[in-house]
């Protein structure tokens, strides 16, 4: 598959890959010590170019003892100090099928043009 | 296809870094023109002179020995200051092309500006000098 959205999904996998990371974006492969992208978001500018957003979230291991928080915390940080343009991030409780994991949701804004 | 993660630009004051304390950088290049219109022309014909420079970004103010606004208090005034702006972080080439900016003037700055909620932040602006773009 191929597109404006999917190579943005495919850009963003990456990144978090070069950086040790464990993208998911088959929620069906979501599981703590990853870090789930979420489909984008977008605000049209041409036909041709889209201001896009994407949520990561980042899984931790329920059920969000201090041990979770310290590794979603360093995850975060660790995102954030890469070139991946993080705007905002919030903690959440992600749920993946009946289980609830603790998370962190970090948006990011990329620019994309086909 | 392009995919550029947004606000990666890199900015350089000498050899200083400041990208991580700026969240907006804008240049703006260009020439100043000179009339050559002769006798028989049919309209007026321009010709390009001296360039123009004009630099602006928004710094968020650190204070310290190496900080941010020691860096920008020692380049006050001095008029050889040395800018370098990218697009983006990546190397240099001709899809993220570098200007460098030379000999140029930072008149003023704002050291102190602060608000009660808001992070403290200035806005560094730079005139004159002379500028080069360059994709290697």
């Amino acid at each position: 598959m191929a597109g404006l959205f999917t190579d943005s999904i495919n850009a963003v996998s990456a990144s978090l890959s070069a950086l040790g990371l464990v993208p998911v974006t088959d929620p069906r492969n979501a599981r703590p010590l990853t870090v789930f992208v979420e489909l984008p978001t977008f605000t049209n500018w041409t036909s041709k170019i889209a201001d896009v957003t994407i949520t990561l979230r980042v899984l931790g291991a329920p059920p969000g003892n201090q041990d979770t928080t310290d590794y979603i915390l360093e995850i975060v940080d660790q995102i954030m100090d890469s070139e991946i343009a993080v705007i905002s991030g919030q903690p959440t409780v992600a749920q993946i099928g009946s289980a609830e994991l603790p998370a962190y949701d970090l948006l990011i804004k990329i620019s994309a043009a086909r | 296809m392009a995919i550029i993660y947004q606000g990666d630009a890199t900015i350089l004051i000498g050899a200083s870094n400041i990208s991580l304390n700026c969240n907006n950088v804008t240049i703006e290049l260009g020439v100043e023109t000179g009339d050559a219109t002769v006798m028989g022309d049919t309209g007026r014909k321009m010709v390009s002179t001296l360039q123009t420079v004009s630099v602006s970004a928004t710094v968020f103010l650190e204070y310290g020995a190496s900080s941010v606004e020691a860096l920008i208090y020692a380049e006050v005034g001095a008029g050889d200051t040395t800018i370098v702006v990218t697009p983006s972080s990546a190397a240099v080439g001709v899809g993220n092309p570098e200007f460098t900016i030379s000999n140029c003037m930072i008149a003023t700055y704002s050291p102190v500006s602060t608000t009660v909620g808001d992070l403290s932040t200035m806005t560094m602006t730079a005139t004159a000098g002379t500028w080069v773009r360059a994709t290697s």
